[in-house]
């Protein structure tokens, strides 16, 4: 709260939010330390974060790239260590596309396992908060601030022996 | 700069190799040298985020 919250947009530039989100809340009291907003596609409505307004998220990697969005600043910031992790929301990509993007990780939780109260959205039923992180562990730490859950237990280094399903047919039509 | 896993962070701390005020200091520091190049930030808290630290 207190902290200018434009949602990546000019009509809200200058607002200013009285409360706190309530996943920002859990986050705080778990000593988490808010450094700012980052940069997004305006209103969370579009996948590159070619912001017209605060400027276009440069991709990490590569400045002449984008970063993915919506939440392109906030993969961008924890990607380039302007921060250890970040919060984004997912609707139809806008974590997973600039965590991919940007070469970190995210992810997008099942609906309705993270609160979105008090959460600038674009829709009511598919809007989820998620956590972005430069590592597994990170992230693991962040899902069980958000969730009271545990996480870090399934973080194993030996994958050795795992099954991973991929399905071709989703990433290559045949 | 260095980078901390949450776990390191806990371990520099506890250490007292740094205290959270001066982590911030150094994230802030970060954010204002890269900031710009890559458009990240729209609103950096500075001030407030060290009395977090506090």
């Amino acid at each position: 709260m207190d902290i200018r919250t434009t949602n990546g947009s000019l009509i809200d530039q200058n607002y200013v939010p009285s409360k706190n989100a309530k996943d920002v809340s859990k986050l705080g009291k778990e000593d988490a330390i808010t450094l700012g907003k980052t940069n997004m596609h305006e209103y969370a409505f579009g996948i590159t974060t070619t912001n017209e307004h605060y400027g276009a998220v440069k991709n990490p990697w590569d400045t002449e790239y984008i970063s993915g969005g919506s939440s392109g600043g906030s993969a961008a910031s924890v990607a380039t260590n302007q921060t250890i992790a970040s919060l984004g929301t997912d609707t139809g990509g806008s974590i997973r596309i600039p965590v991919a993007a940007c070469g970190i990780v995210g992810l997008n939780p099942t609906n309705g396992k993270i609160s979105t109260k008090g959460i600038a959205g674009i829709s009511w039923t598919l809007d989820n908060l998620g956590p972005l992180a430069a590592n597994m562990s990170d992230l693991a730490i962040m899902m069980e601030a958000l969730t009271d859950n545990l996480y870090s237990e399934y973080c194993i280094d030996d994958i050795r022996g795992l099954r991973i399903g991929v399905p071709t047919t989703f990433l290559i039509k045949t | 700069m260095k980078r901390y896993s949450i776990s390191e962070l806990q371990r520099v701390y506890e250490t007292k190799e740094f205290s959270p005020v001066e982590i911030t200091q150094k994230y802030l520091e970060t954010i204002k040298s890269t900031s710009k190049t890559f458009n990240s930030f729209i609103t950096v808290t500075g001030r407030p985020s060290i009395k977090i630290g506090q």
